[in-house]
């Protein structure tokens, strides 16, 4: 669970990135942050991500004080968290595969682990003919979809994406929309930062918190989860059927209201989950 | 394993760059070999001279022969007498002979009547020569002692100046070589900003990310050490005919192989610290800011 709790940024006397927020987001939800630009999107991230410290208020990553962490400690807190930036901020020097495998390298998994789960990313991200090229290779869609993969590298329990349609066309965007939404299916909890009306449209009933002027101004649809966990849905077959399956996902995410997706929430959020299950897709292809 | 090959990557993508630390750093290990083999060859020359007869007391020329036995014994009885040798009328004329063979003339003139005999004196420790001297000088029937002070007293000043000098010019360009390989990985650790904050923000530590820069440092360093090591073996060898015609009876050679085997190992050693301290400071700064 991720708990903000009267948290307030103030970078100078005038100046606030967030005031006063209070929050709890439960291991499974799907979350929209949305807002203006300036709104304090950015500054939420970095302060779950403890780039910023809070001026007030107490942040919980489930049993991990954030705010008072100690920077020898906040390693640990970075590995439970995966990051997915508008600008997609991959290394230049990494080809995709190294991108994806960095984290896994960071934390020390032996090589055939780390292969393993490599490959059974670029499955989900559905780039594995790309994994040699290098991120100037890449459009942005395509760049997006591996900074996500490397986000979920580490199998962390929340990822956390900052405007990752920012600098996607329409298709693109919808794209990354459902791929976040494919990873929460896996149980991994999910706040996506974005104002794309395009993205928001198709996840209608979706938890929103809305943000304005560092200000947590709405929250519709606390503590309900969209869509319901399918193991054999995990992930793709094929291209085509990952269509399929989106094309309904999408029909059930217009059509489920609040309540109904609250009964249909089984999801089990445990770190790891995703690998687990994408390993369990492995043996059945 | 990783961080070794990417400071392998990090270097060959930058070789002028690398090409300069190295160089650097051989420059700074070739004088440090080469001052500590002139300090081993310092000392060697400074003990040959402490072995030698030191103090030389020469009798009057009717001094007779109990006389100087006594002397001798008495000599040899003092704790910080090492040796003593008599050296008698005869054995000086032939030391005389010797000396000046190659000219007839001198020889004509002189018989054993009118050379002195002698003790040739030497000391445990350079330190006593005075109190020999003193002693000597209250022998009865020694005419003159002749001590080389002098000369033993300059060639330890020498010895001294020498590792003085060298120890200095080393740490000087320890420093320079240190601060060259900080200012490259620095400027390295800058242009790669962008990667070291993404590769924080995905949960590397510090160590992880500092680990190669320390290595390409501690490659700096050690290559640096094995080619000035190589430099001054090679050098060596080449001014070896000249140095044993410059030392003469002065048994230098053979400078023993253990010397190399800990000269090259030290070097490595210090190329290591040196390059590796360099390496993680200079990245030490950036991850702080």
């Amino acid at each position: 669970m991720l708990t903000f709790d009267h948290v307030t940024k103030q970078f100078t006397e005038d100046s606030y990135g967030v005031r006063d927020i209070t929050f709890e987001i439960e291991p499974g939800e799907f979350v929209f942050i949305t807002g203006p630009s300036g709104s304090g999107k950015t500054t939420l991230m970095r302060l779950m991500t403890r780039e910023y410290t809070p001026t007030e208020g107490e942040i919980h990553l489930e049993d991990l004080p954030v705010s008072a962490l100690k920077n020898s400690q906040l390693h640990e807190l970075r590995r439970r968290i995966g990051v997915v930036f508008q600008d997609y901020r991959l290394l230049t020097d990494l080809n995709v595969w190294e991108n994806i495998a960095l984290p896994l390298y960071i934390i020390g998994k032996k090589q055939a682990e780390i292969e393993e789960r490599v490959t059974d990313l670029l499955k989900l991200v559905e780039l594995t003919d790309k994994a040699l090229l290098f991120p100037r290779q890449l459009s942005g869609g395509e760049a997006q979809r591996i900074s996500i993969a490397r986000a979920l590298a580490t199998g962390p329990g929340i990822i956390f994406a900052d405007e990752p349609t920012g600098n996607l066309d329409n298709e693109n965007a919808v794209r990354i929309g459902k791929l976040l939404h494919k990873i929460n299916e896996l149980g991994t909890t999910v706040l996506m930062a974005t104002h794309d009306e395009n993205v928001l449209g198709v996840f209608k009933g979706t938890r929103r918190m809305r943000l304005d002027n560092g200000k947590l101004v709405e929250d519709k649809g606390k503590k309900k989860a969209s869509v319901s966990v399918r193991v054999k849905d995990a992930a793709p077959n094929s291209v085509e059927d990952d269509k399929n399956r989106q094309e309904t996902g999408k029909k059930e995410l217009e059509t489920e209201n609040d309540e109904s997706a609250e009964t249909q929430t089984e999801k089990p959020a445990k770190k790891g989950l995703l690998g687990d299950l994408l390993k369990k897709k492995s043996k059945e292809d | 394993m990783r961080s070794l090959t990417s400071a392998l990557t990090t270097i060959r993508r930058s070789p002028y760059q690398a090409l300069v630390s190295i160089s650097m750093m051989t420059v700074t290990f070739f004088v440090a070999f080469s001052f500590s083999l002139a300090v081993l060859g310092a000392n060697h020359v400074l003990r040959y001279f402490e072995t030698q007869p030191q103090i030389i007391a020469f009798f009057e020329i009717d001094a007779g022969q109990e006389s100087i036995s006594q002397a001798a014994e008495a000599m040899k009885k003092k704790p910080y007498v090492k040796d003593v040798t008599i050296v008698s009328k005869e054995e000086a004329l032939k030391i005389y002979q010797e000396s000046n063979k190659d000219e007839p003339l001198l020889l004509e003139l002189v018989t054993a009547d009118i050379l002195p005999a002698s003790i040739e004196v030497s000391a445990t420790d350079i330190n006593s020569l005075p109190q020999v001297k003193s002693d000597l000088e209250s022998l009865s029937g020694v005419e003159d002692v002749d001590f080389q002070e002098s000369i033993i007293e300059q060639l330890n000043r020498w010895t001294r100046s020498l590792r003085s000098v060298g120890l200095g010019a080393v740490v000087i360009l320890a420093v320079i070589s240190f601060l060259i390989i900080f200012v490259i990985i620095a400027m390295k650790a800058t242009s790669q900003k962008t990667a070291i904050n993404i590769m924080r923000l995905i949960g590397a530590t510090k160590g992880y990310i500092k680990k190669p820069f320390m290595y390409e440092g501690m490659i700096y360093g050690m290559t640096g050490a094995l080619l000035g090591w190589l430099a001054m073996y090679a050098s060596l060898l080449y001014l070896t005919p000249w140095i044993k015609e410059f030392v003469g009876e002065i048994g230098l050679f053979p400078i023993p192989g253990e010397f190399f085997v800990y000269q090259l190992a030290a070097g490595l050693l210090a190329g290591l610290l040196l390059g590796g301290m360099a390496g993680m400071l200079a990245v030490s700064r950036l991850i702080r800011r």
